[in-house]
């Protein structure tokens, strides 16, 4: 991550060079043009104006950036605007942000084509007011907890592992509680949220003294302790009080006699660690939603034990010992709490400790070599409890391995990189969390095989289940996924790209070739009505034939709303796969609603037209609607 | 790079982020190996709490520093470099911890409670200096009190000229404080207004403070590229360009939009007509109310101009001259780049600026830390390399700047030699360095400049913007130190030396093996009971050098009374000083000359000579 942003960095650092200094002549600078845009911002509920709102115009050939602002009457006009498309927006908060053309909330826009000093004047971009969620963050005793992040999810990308973690980067409404646990997330999008707070670092790492563990502590000191009058300056105090050793206490719902320790997990409204069991709120346009609070819940940390046999029956030394989480949702809560992990002592034993209730994959890995990931592996599954677990049985089994070849598409225009520069490799699903979407695909590659110079990799250390195939090249130059992506994976003669396959120890693929494109393909066209009008209030839908490609973030289930000329068009880095689709057009597109297979079921019954799209092709197709 | 458009692209960019992260967690787990744990496998959730690594225990409780009663829920931490860091705890109603099995060595115990300002070992006040719990070998320290004082709290709100609550306002909490014997504000903590305007300041530490509003049209700008969310695809596919041309295309803004400038509660310009708020432990001070109106923005635009190759890492600044010292506007051009040497302000209110740009012939960023600024650089940049700078005063009330040409002048360099003055064989005169560090007014950078390489006992320092500068040697080297610095026979070692156009050479800083002086003694209150709470304050008679205070002041000391009120203040350079005994409290702002100045009344006078070694008991007469 930090890698990908210093690129963007760099590449944004170096942009400059090379410009002449002659930007203080407006009609020479580049991006600076005789057009016009003007129009008002209005209320969308109530039609009034909106004052002081910032309105920005981005795009262009060169990519402009208009910033201007609206006055008392909502009106606005930005000036010196050069030829090209841009998207128009208006931002004051606390209403939500709103682009020019969105007939709703939370819906994107129509971009404006504009040409050479043309002035576009009476556009009216429609804002919303946010809605407001608040409640309170306590303890299990009721105490106001600071610092905590109360943070709302879409209900909609429930088990959407992808959306999510987009969201918890930097989209999802959040705030933080202060000192009397109150919270206040503002310029919230009408819908269906799951509300969710995660307690401090310092709290969500700390453990609950246990009151054996203070009495055996009191107990260590009967010898008469050092006094110190040092560092604590106890000699200046009063006598330390006497110390009792009851008074100590667990939060309720630690079983007693529980010999571990116990911790904050982050929890769901109304007050579960359990997403499934977590109440979703449906939040109104503009509404004030109070009394969103949510209690913590204190769960045990238990210890895990068991034992590693190799394949040969006996203990197996220095075996490394990882603890996944099944039932946890939460991409970011799953990163947050970290994978649990140990080694296997001399004689196969391990213990892991600190664990928290839940469903875990117990996974055991022979130690990783230059050569290979692991060559044994063993899994067995666990659900975990108010209680130690121990006894566990890991038994070893030799690890998969799989041999495959990379390859530069033949007819690539960029200068071709090394192969001995690719990783590929196949990366388990239960690690994607079923995500298979264009995100996925081209990242994957990172944890590969570097190839070798005829292409060939060998990817060992597979266990198995659904892998997704991917490759990439050089893992040093992380912008290289700008140019290189996997344009096509064919297994055993079968084409499986943008798919997954499953990796089984009787049916190991006897070849396996991915090949590596800087082809991107792009269909575009014009929508228009049975007049010739271009269709602005419209969605324009591009979604494979094939129902398998039917998965959430797939980049073969594509939507783009037409400019104002009409114009749409599906390209660029997040454009099609080459491949069969149906090309539908509908009037409005809830956010998601996209990869609902249902959905596209029904526009499929309806005999949408059929397009192929093969390799690095630029298709048009103008659509007319009756 | 302009920050807003690096927000900007950040922003759009989400899910390039998303990819990295998941690269990483993809990396990770497909090569099924969690990361691996440094040496004896510091803990997390994976650790082992007690680490069986000794036989110490450290057994204590968290009280209020004020009414000294437990305080349970507090979250000790044990600190300190020892193989297997235990989890934090959580203390019970009796506000007991337990650290057990613990080899030995120094731990800090850093103690945190919501409501309460973070503490740890050996705080004796709110503010106070914590100290880290030595434990020898099998050491049970059963006594130890670890205090925690309620924090204050600051609320309030935004409004704008029609009465209309801001929202999503950037608001700081400011407090006074004393850089180079002048007041100064430093940023304390920052936050924004909520839909109401509303903004709230917890953690608060006693202390004076001013709340103001940060200028902040980065934060226009990533609304309104947020605005946009609603639709990643169509931003990629406008953005494509800039991203796909690898850097050959940079986005022309041109912003015209009012923003809220810098103003200081109640509504107010500057600092000096600010409110102040004095806050003490547990003070909650609610309704402090500013009031701003968005104003016009200009462009500031012009080229630096100079040498014949523009310097690469040529950074132009706009800032107010003002006690904060605060940037103004987003820089559009790139100065150094390409050596166009072009700067473009965007989003500039009226007002008075500094216009500055340096060229320093190393890694940029070299500007000292504020209030303090010790410590400094450690890697010397060539001695030949020139410090290239320029400042010009700007002043903008209705219209853009445009067209400006700011020409820069190669810095001054400061020379001279080192004499020993002793019997002591010489140390090799290449262990030393030379700083010079600027003293311009409260907001002046501290620029920290290590000497060049300093050979046959002479040295050169880089080139220097013009300015106050003192002159001074690191480090020590027992039982060399720093007698004297002086420049044209003057004697500059506690003031600054003025550095204008012309190069300054001859400059003698003379070390001497002769011991210092040391001051020791008991500090007892007015009853007569020896007093653990106290600061004892030392600093010269002479009020020349009060004014200059820099961050290398030899003569300005101060220390902490021990558990039995015993001080002791090795290493003064001869002279006649003051020397008070007052609460830690004045630590923030002692230096300013007015407080020295009531010091002074109740202070006793002190002369010392090399080498001598006084004790003098101190009474306290303040509280």
């Amino acid at each position: 991550m930090r890698a990908l942003g210093a690129g963007l960095v760099v590449l944004a650092m170096s942009s400059q060079a090379g410009q002449q200094p002659a930007r203080d002549q407006p009609a020479q600078r580049p991006g600076f043009g005789t057009g016009a845009v003007a129009g008002r911002v209005v209320n969308g509920e109530t039609r009034q104006p909106i004052a002081d709102a910032l309105v920005a115009l981005i795009g262009g050939q060169t990519t402009t950036i208009r910033v201007g602002q609206t006055d008392a009457k909502g009106t606005f006009i930005l000036p010196a605007v050069p030829a090209g498309k841009f998207v128009l927006s208006a931002s004051k908060a606390p209403y939500l942000g709103s682009m020019y053309g969105a007939p709703k909330p939370a819906r994107p826009g129509t971009a404006l084509v504009l040409t050479e000093g043309q002035i576009v004047s009476g556009l009216e971009i429609l804002m919303w007011p946010g809605a407001v969620v608040t409640g309170t963050v306590t303890d299990q005793d009721g105490e106001p907890v600071a610092d905590a992040e109360v943070q709302l999810q879409r209900a909609a990308t429930r088990g959407n592992q992808m959306l999510q973690m987009v969201a918890a980067l930097g989209g999802a409404p959040r705030a933080t509680t202060d000192d009397r646990g109150i919270y206040r997330i503002f310029g919230v999008a009408p819908g269906d949220y799951l509300v969710m707070a995660t307690v401090p670092d310092t709290l969500a790492r700390a453990r609950r003294l246990g009151t054996t563990e203070v009495a055996d502590g009191l107990l260590a000191l009967r010898e008469p302790p050092r006094a110190t009058g040092r560092g604590a300056a106890g000699a200046a105090s009063a006598p330390a009080p006497p110390l009792p050793i009851d008074g100590v206490r667990f939060g309720p719902g630690v079983p007693p006699g529980f010999s571990g320790f116990s911790s904050y997990a982050p929890v769901y409204f109304p007050g579960t660690t359990d997403m499934s069991r977590a109440t979703t709120i449906s939040v109104a346009l503009g509404e004030e939603r109070t009394g969103v609070s949510l209690r913590l819940e204190i769960v045990p940390l238990v210890r895990v034990e068991g034992t590693v046999f190799g394949a040969d029956g006996v203990g197996a030394a220095n075996v490394q010992i990882t603890l996944q989480r099944l039932d946890e949702t939460s991409f970011m809560a799953m990163l947050r709490s970290g994978i649990r992990s140990a080694q296997t002592a001399a004689n196969g034993q391990f213990t892991v400790r600190n664990v928290a209730p839940g469903q875990y994959r117990v996974l055991a890995r022979s130690a990783r070599t230059q050569q290979a990931a692991s060559t044994f592996w063993g899994s067995a599954d666990v659900t975990i409890g108010g209680q130690d677990v121990g006894g566990l049985v890991l038994q070893m089994q030799p690890a998969l391995s799989i041999t495959g070849r990379v390859a530069i598409d033949d007819t690539a225009t960029t200068a071709r990189p090394e192969l001995t520069t690719v990783r590929a490799g196949f990366v388990p699903m239960d690690v994607l969390r079923d995500q298979i979407g264009a995100f996925a695909g081209m990242v994957a590659g990172a944890g590969g095989q570097a190839a070798r110079a005829d292409g060939s990799f060998e990817a060992g250390g597979l266990i198995p289940g659904a892998h997704l195939t991917s490759a990439m090249v050089g893992a040093e130059n992380p912008l290289s996924f700008l140019t290189w992506r996997v344009g096509a994976v064919v297994i055993d003669g079968r084409d499986v790209t943008d798919l997954p396959f499953d990796v089984k120890a009787d049916a190991l693929p006897k070849s396996v070739l991915v090949t590596l494109t800087d082809k991107q393909q792009t269909l575009s066209g014009v929508i228009a009505d049975s007049s010739g009008r271009p269709l602005t209030a419209s969605t324009v839908l591009m979604f494979a034939t094939d129902r398998r490609y039917w998965y959430p973030q797939s980049r073969r289930v594509l939507a783009v709303r037409p400019s104002t000329d009409g114009s749409y068009e599906f390209s660029g880095l997040l454009g099609p796969s080459a491949g069969e689709y149906f090309l539908s057009v509908v009037t409005d597109l809830e956010p998601e609603q996209q990869y609902d297979p249902t959905f596209l079921e029904a526009l499929a019954k309806a005999a949408p037209l059929r397009i192929l799209l093969g390799p690095g092709e630029v298709k048009r197709q103008d659509l007319k609607v009756r | 790079m302009n920050p807003s458009i690096l927000v900007a692209m950040r922003r759009t960019s989400l899910v390039v982020v998303a990819l990295a992260v998941f690269t990483a967690a993809v990396a990770l787990g497909s090569q099924g190996q969690p990361p691996v744990p440094p040496p004896g496998g510091r803990g997390g959730r994976g650790g082992e709490p007690p680490p069986s690594t000794g036989t110490g225990v450290i057994v204590g409780t968290v009280v209020d520093g004020s009414s000294g009663r437990p305080v349970p829920g507090a979250i000790v931490t044990l600190g300190g470099r020892f193989p297997q860091q235990p989890l934090p705890v959580v203390v019970g109603s009796d506000g007991r911890f337990v650290f057990r099995d613990l080899p030995a060595g120094l731990f800090s115990l850093p103690v945190s409670k919501n409501g309460y300002l973070d503490s740890g070992a050996g705080r004796t006040s709110p503010t106070g200096v914590t100290r880290p719990l030595e434990l020898r070998d099998g050491d049970r320290i059963g006594d130890v009190v670890l205090r925690l004082w309620r924090h204050a709290v600051v609320s309030g709100s935004a409004a704008d000229e029609r009465g209309d609550p801001v929202v999503s306002l950037r608001v700081a909490l400011l407090q006074r404080t004393v850089v180079n014997g002048q007041w100064s504000l430093e940023e304390r903590q920052t936050t924004r207004t909520d839909d109401r305007g509303w903004y709230r300041f917890t953690k608060v530490a006693p202390g004076r403070y001013v709340v103001a509003v940060r200028q902040d049209p980065e934060g226009f700008m990533e609304a309104a590229v947020m605005a946009m969310s609603a639709d990643l695809s169509a931003i990629m596919s406008i953005m494509a360009p800039l991203i796909a041309s690898g850097g050959n295309q940079f986005p022309e803004v041109d912003f015209r939009a009012r923003v809220i400038p810098m103003v200081f509660a109640p509504g107010v310009a500057t600092a000096d007509e600010a409110a102040t708020i004095a806050l003490a432990s547990g003070d909650e001070r609610t309704g402090i109310v500013i009031r701003v109106a968005r104003v016009p923005t200009y462009r500031v635009s012009g080229t630096v101009v100079g040498p014949d190759t523009m310097p690469p890492n040529l950074q132009v600044q706009l800032t107010t001259p003002s006690q904060m010292d605060l940037p103004a506007g987003v820089n559009l051009g790139e100065a150094g780049r390409g050596g166009s040497g072009r700067f473009d302000f965007v989003a500039v209110p009226p007002g008075r600026y500094v216009l500055r740009a340096v060229a320093a012939p190393r890694a940029p960023g070299g500007r000292g830390g504020r209030g303090g600024g010790r410590g400094g650089e450690t890697t010397s940049p060539a001695p030949s390399a020139s410090t290239w700078w320029a400042t010009q005063q700007i002043t903008i009330t209705d219209r853009d700047e445009v067209g400006l040409a700011l020409a820069l002048r190669e810095g001054v360099r400061i020379s001279g030699r080192l004499q020993f003055e002793g019997t002591t064989p010489a140390p090799p005169a290449e262990r030393f360095s030379v700083m010079a560090a600027n003293v311009d007014g409260a907001a002046g950078t501290q620029t920290n400049v290590p000497s060049s390489a300093i050979a046959d006992g002479s040295f050169k320092t880089i080139g220097l913007p013009p300015g106050r500068y003192t002159v001074s040697l690191l480090p020590p080297a027992a039982p060399w130190r720093l007698r004297s610095v002086r420049a044209a026979g003057r004697d500059i070692t506690d003031v600054p030396l003025d550095v204008d156009a012309d190069d300054i050479s001859d400059v003698v800083i003379a070390l001497t093996d002769q011991p210092l002086a040391s001051l020791s003694g008991t500090v007892r209150r007015l009853r007569g009971d020896a007093d653990a709470t106290a600061v004892v304050f030392v600093f010269p008679v002479d009020r020349d050098l009060w004014s200059h205070v820099g961050p290398t002041a030899r003569r300005f000391r101060t220390v902490r009374a021990t558990d039995v009120g015993r001080y002791s203040l090795p290493g003064l350079p001869e002279g006649d000083y003051y020397i008070v005994a007052a609460h830690e409290d004045r630590l923030s702002d002692w230096l300013h000359p007015q407080v020295l100045e009531t010091f002074a009344s109740t202070a006793g006078r002190v002369q010392l000579r090399d080498g001598e070694q006084r004790t003098l008991d101190l009474t306290r007469h303040d509280r």
